[in-house]
């Protein structure tokens, strides 16, 4: 298969079920918070499960760039309904899922333009629609934020409505002239949105800043100006459609390049969903979630408007803690089901006393098991050793194989593998 | 904030490049920058780091705990102007009546929620500085909060991509190989904590049974000892597979170290935890020069009075707990400051909150603080063009005066500009000695490079 077809075909996600929520999620006898855990440990299986998971890595992406978080939207089926949105919508054009986005009851609470009424206009969500959303920071002035605010009144919650839902509410709706972006008329709120997205130069602007984005989160931080100059002529050129910007992004030889190989720390979601799938384990049973909030992310808890950040972000004492706490409670439910224990097999008769697997062999096995297969593409000739050494240590403190327990080598390299700087990054 | 805006941000500061010392290059900045401003850390410059640690803090050495409000606390109803019927008039339904507010002088009173504090200031132990913010405020969350921890004052918009506390950090011995200097109790390492070369390492709140301390099982330690090695040579995998592999060994190493600060009770609120947190580690005496603990919450555009008051309250009583954990033995060597990226418009919005606004008062707590009001508050009766607060004070000036003063630096180097002092201490760390005026020598300022 060529690289185009591949590319196609990952990018084809009607073969992946639809996404229908956990039960919970529409039991009366269920409290809100319930229902966040178990949207959680769903949305992490889905992840780990889909045959085309490029759709929840899209569906992640969005989350983190049109961020709300569930302590303040309070309801987790508003949060779900998010999360539809993007997986359904994120691969089409952008326009369309900025529209829809905008009019749905997370993010008008999450930015209060749920109480942003006629008179008393309130700036939270006209702010960051450009600032985070669409431009980027100064791609615009305070009069355009007010102007913009006063074009979103009225796009209100109806909270009499069970469940609550978007409703416009003409009463509450300024219909005064307004001048936004040297445009004076009495605009609307979606009228807005269709002006950044629709007009140059800001459409531009606006493909260039997603376009970055997207870079940074599939690649590698900080791309240069010709990656970002195909990118952003392909996003254009297709009227912003992000199915056409991921399809170039894939193909660009620059993204199988060794910066784009170490360009990334796994972010504490990719690196769970790795240790689950190597694992076979679930997060309905290992309960990733008591863990992510100090890993640093929390699904539907990112902690602010502006998402997550990268790398560096994940690396630092109290994420790594919880990093390993968290792998050595994989590894314990793993061992139960006889995780890597392949590696402690011995010889047939009469070399019953002679492990079958050198030690090389076990620590690849590893690192296969997550994805890393060293007949593929090398993995850090350093690590390695520190693997080998390690078990070659621990093989020799338990004497003759055929009569020891030898389940800690394949316990802790389980740990250790998740834990290696190769399985670390993206 | 994300990378991009952070790159924004940057690219912003870098429009008049020869303001650096020694000079930046714009694709070095963003390298550096790369990582988001609320966690700046940069593989090469790392590399020397070698352990957790850092040298005792000394008699006459002083410790500063930041306390970073977060969202733009409304400075308004946190040291509520009573004396002011504009204000009563900008704010029909969120004033504070004097009645209740704590009055901590002529027409002045603290936020009702705040009684602790109204008696540490009764004490004489607690600076309010009014009226601090910056020329051309910056109204976003993002943008803003970036310019209170990057510090700078040599040239408006425009300075290295460091924090002003990281940069204080550099200055001290040995500074790109004792991360212990700076500490921060959560997940990520803010953009003040981050100097050219020093860099503050993030503490938990609940140690649990971390990976790393019990190494009674020869298994286990066997296993510890070989992540921990994972370091001891280049990874080939660039430089995040490097920074993985050392904050391993670094994790693992810290362990065995804070391990006794986490024994005995805490508070229930979140703050209440790092703040008493705090007081331990500093009992344990790891050589810990500036902490930084958050409180988020304070983005009150919408019912401010209950959610301001439940924020300002988890302040209030989370500070008195922190100095009722700190031993007599450091009470003296102690300041507590708080900040936040803005305060809020003077006007109340109709959903019974506020929008982003511009100057505020902050906190300056302890021992040694030489307590009353400083500054010019900020009058809702002499607004700027766009209806918000005046600032009548820079927050480098406060800024200078801690560094100065409490730190013993020299406030010139870190901020790059001379900002003055406020006086806002009445005697140095430690025993009953004068305000100290011995900058210590400051290593030069590399920029980046």
């Amino acid at each position: 298969m060529d690289l185009s077809t591949i590319v196609d075909t990952i990018l084809d996600f009607t073969p992946n079920p639809p996404d229908t929520p956990p039960a919970s999620l529409v039991d009366p006898a269920k409290g809100d918070w319930e229902r966040m855990v178990d949207l959680v440990k769903w949305w992490l299986d889905r992840m780990r499960t889909v045959p085309r998971p490029l759709q929840e890595k899209l569906t992640f992406f969005w989350h983190g760039h049109f961020a709300t978080q569930v302590s303040k939207v309070d309801h987790a089926v508003d949060m779900f309904d998010q999360n539809h949105l993007f997986r359904t919508a994120g691969a089409g054009g952008f326009e369309p899922l900025v529209q829809q986005m905008s009019l749905q009851v997370a993010m008008l609470i999450f930015l209060d333009n749920d109480p942003n009424e006629k008179g008393t206009p309130n700036e939270n969500f006209a702010r960051e629609l450009m600032e985070l959303f669409t431009l980027g920071v100064n791609q615009y002035t305070q009069a355009d934020i007010v102007a913009s605010a006063r074009a979103w009144t009225g796009h209100n919650v109806d909270y009499d409505a069970t469940p609550r839902v978007y409703r416009f509410y003409p009463e509450r709706h300024d219909t005064d002239p307004k001048t936004f972006m040297g445009e004076t008329k009495n605009w609307d709120g979606p009228d807005i949105i269709t002006r950044i997205l629709t007009v140059e130069p800001q459409r531009s602007i606006a493909a260039r800043y997603i376009a970055k984005k997207l870079w940074t989160f599939f690649a590698y931080p900080n791309p240069s100006t010709a990656v970002l100059d195909t990118l952003t002529a392909a996003f254009v050129g297709s009227n912003l459609d992000v199915h056409t910007v991921l399809r170039t992004l894939f193909l660009m030889p620059e993204f199988y390049s060794s910066t784009a190989h170490q360009g990334l720390v796994r972010s504490p979601v990719e690196w769970i969903v790795t240790c689950l799938r190597a694992t076979g384990l679930t997060a309905q049973d290992t309960n990733p979630q008591w863990w992510m909030e100090d890993m640093g992310q929390q699904l539907f808890e990112p902690p602010n408007v502006a998402g997550w950040k990268n790398n560096a972000y994940w690396l630092n004492s109290t994420a790594l803690w919880a990093r390993a706490d968290f792998a050595r409670n994989l590894t314990w439910k793993a061992h139960d089901a006889g995780f890597l224990m392949e590696i402690t097999a011995r010889q047939p008769a009469p070399n019953q006393n002679q492990f079958a697997m050198s030690v090389g062999d076990a620590v690849d096995f590893a690192y296969r098991r997550f994805g890393r297969d060293p007949a593929v593409a090398p993995v850090s000739a350093w690590d390695r050793g520190v693997l080998t050494n390690w078990l070659t240590a621990q093989r020799a403190t338990e004497g003759a194989p055929v009569y020891s327990w030898h389940d800690w080598e394949a316990i802790n390299l389980a740990t250790m593998t998740m834990l290696a700087p190769d399985v670390m990054l993206a | 904030m994300n990378e991009e805006l952070f790159d924004d941000l940057a690219l912003d500061r870098l429009s008049r490049p020869a303001h650096f010392p020694g000079g930046v290059s714009r694709r070095r900045f963003l390298q550096l920058a790369g990582a988001g401003a609320g966690a700046v850390a940069v593989g090469p410059l790392l590399s020397t780091l070698r352990s957790y640690a850092a040298p005792p803090v000394g008699a006459s050495d002083g410790i500063l705990v930041l306390v970073m409000m977060e969202g733009g606390n409304d400075g308004l109803n946190t040291v509520v102007p009573t004396g002011e019927s504009r204000y009563y008039t900008l704010r029909p339904s969120l004033g504070i009546p004097a009645a209740t507010a704590l009055s901590v002088g002529a027409g002045v009173g603290l936020h009702p929620a705040m009684p602790n504090m109204k008696a540490r200031f009764d004490r004489g132990d607690v600076a309010i500085v009014q009226g601090v913010g910056y020329a051309n405020p910056d109204l976003s969350h993002f943008s803003s909060m970036g310019i209170w921890m990057n510090g700078w004052g040599g040239a408006a918009q425009s300075g290295p991509p460091t924090g002003w506390i990281g940069r204080y950090l550099d200055g001290l011995p040995n500074a790109a190989a004792e991360s212990l200097y700076g500490v921060v109790v959560g997940t990520s390492v803010p953009l003040h904590m981050v100097g050219s070369v020093a860099r503050a390492s993030g503490l938990p709140t609940d140690l649990g049974g971390a990976f790393g301390i019990d190494r009674r099982d020869p298994n286990d330690a066997r296993m510890f000892d070989a992540l921990g090695s994972f370091s001891s040579g280049a990874t080939g995998l660039g430089q995040w597979g490097d920074l993985t592999a050392k904050i391993e060994h670094d994790t693992l190493d810290l362990a065995q170290k804070i391990q006794p600060a986490y024994q005995g009770t805490f508070p229930s609120t979140n703050l209440g935890r790092e703040l008493t947190l705090v007081a331990k580690l500093i009992n344990t005496n790891l050589g810990i020069r500036v902490f930084n603990t958050s409180i988020g919450g304070f983005d009150t555009h919408s019912g401010q009075a209950g959610n301001q008051a439940a924020q300002l309250g988890e302040l209030d009583a989370a500070i008195e707990s922190f100095f009722t954990a700190l031993s007599p033995a450091w009470q003296s060597r102690v300041t507590v400051m708080t900040f936040s990226e803005f305060g809020r418009r003077p006007e109340e919005n109709t959903d019974a909150g506020t929008d982003h606004g511009t100057a505020a008062p902050l906190f300056v707590v302890g021992p040694r603080v030489k307590g009353g009001l400083y500054g010019t508050p900020s009058r809702t009766t002499d607004l700027d063009g766009n209806g918000n607060l005046k600032f009548h004070v820079d927050f480098r000036q406060v800024y200078a005066t801690v560094l100065d003063t409490w730190l013993k630096a020299d406030s010139r180097q870190v901020l790059g500009y001379n900002f003055g002092g406020l006086g806002l201490f009445d005697g140095g760390p430690g025993g009953g000695s004068p305000p100290v005026n011995r900058p210590h020598r400051h290593r030069r300022l590399r920029a980046v490079v």
